[in-house]
């Protein structure tokens, strides 16, 4: 079920797994991130237990790419609009995927069982940076995202077809204004969470200071830290032990009776 | 887009054909005009030569599962491998997999 219609605005679906487990739905960055960042990593080892959904955001991917509207309000409507049918279910974001999924649990806590965060954090007061919180880079770029294939390709298909989806994004929508005006969710938001939130911090992440900040926002009875080796893109660099955390802290989570969800 | 309906456990299960279904599969991801000016071989590296982006190689799995069902797990398979196995991958070694998936 490729398309899905949230709004007016069609979004690019895929899920695995089987559709009667407990649902995770995971939220990729911006700019470079798309379906892809999860969906031959982590999204198959845990839909081994679970049914995952994933989803382009508006703008990535093979989403529609309105030319406004990349607030983190808007954000978390859209995550809302996808995951509504799906019960309570578990969110996983990498980098804003993660900020995405936190101020969804703060506007639907009903609708959300937990969080887990891969190296997330608001990209607040740094206006270069802001925004583009996925573009340092490099160790992501060949995956994570639309960097794979060899850009200087003579003659290739790239260079023929215009602007990449990234250019265009950057080039032809306020998505980068919209994150650099967003203070991001509020700390007394953030402060009243009731849902557990797994905090994955890369060792070598650029953003560790800022990760390490959203953090101490979170209830300490209710969050968890783990650093892995790895840079900002711990689902490239740290693969196995990232599944491993996220499937062992979701086992945990998972309502023991689940399957009540679906009658 | 035509050409990728489920056909049956009877469909020919054969190297050449599944070659023909997977490229025929990339044309309709990256559109036929492309397709015309490259040679497919089971040689072809899907990301280099084909210039497949990784988003793009979502819509070939989702083509895949399409096409042959649960039987293919493309997911999985590609799941399993690192990212350099993933970027030296060839139409070849997918062609395979399929065969190895369907007999």
């Amino acid at each position: 079920m490729p398309d899905v219609t949230v709004d007016g605005l069609r979004f690019h679906v895929q899920t695995l797994g089987d559709p009667s487990a407990p649902p995770v739905v995971m939220v990729h960055g911006m700019v470079t991130g798309t379906i892809a960042s999860w969906y031959f990593g982590l999204a198959p080892v845990v839909a081994r237990d679970h049914y995952v959904l994933v989803y382009d955001q508006r703008g990535h991917g093979r989403s529609e790419r309105p030319a406004t509207g990349y607030g983190l309000a808007r954000l978390a409507a859209d995550l809302d609009g996808l995951a509504g049918d799906l019960g309570r279910a578990s969110v996983v974001g990498h980098s804003y995927g993660g900020v995405v999924a936190l101020r969804h649990a703060i506007d639907r806590p009903d609708r959300v069982r937990a969080v887990v965060l891969v190296d997330s954090f608001v990209p607040a007061g740094a206006p270069d940076d802001a925004g583009a919180d996925d573009d340092d880079g490099r160790s992501q770029a060949a995956w994570d995202g639309g960097g794979w294939s060899p850009v200087s390709a003579a003659g290739g298909r790239r260079r023929r077809r215009g602007p990449t989806a990234e250019e265009a994004l950057l080039g032809t929508t306020t998505l980068l204004r919209d994150l650099r005006r967003d203070p991001g969710p509020e700390p007394s938001g953030l402060a009243g969470l009731l849902v557990p939130v797994l905090c994955v911090v890369g060792e070598d992440s650029p953003f560790r200071g800022d990760v390490e900040a959203l953090v101490d926002l979170l209830p300490p009875d209710r969050r968890r830290v783990h650093v892995l080796p790895g840079g900002h893109a711990l689902h490239l660099d740290s693969p196995a032990p990232l599944a491993d955390l996220v499937t062992g802290f979701l086992a945990e989570v998972d309502d023991p009776v689940g399957g009540a969800r679906h009658g | 887009m035509s050409g990728d309906t489920m056909q049956g456990s009877a469909e020919a299960v054969t190297q050449e054909a599944i070659l023909a279904t997977v490229t025929g599969m990339i044309g309709a991801i990256i559109g036929e005009e492309y397709l015309e000016d490259l040679d497919v071989t089971m040689d072809s590296v899907i990301t280099e030569d084909l210039e497949l982006e990784s988003i793009e190689f979502v819509a070939l799995a989702e083509k895949l599962r399409d096409r042959y069902g649960e039987r293919v797990d493309f997911v999985d398979w590609i799941a399993g491998m690192e990212l350099e196995e993933i970027i030296g991958l060839t139409v070849g070694q997918v062609v395979d997999f399929v065969e190895s998936c369907l007999t």
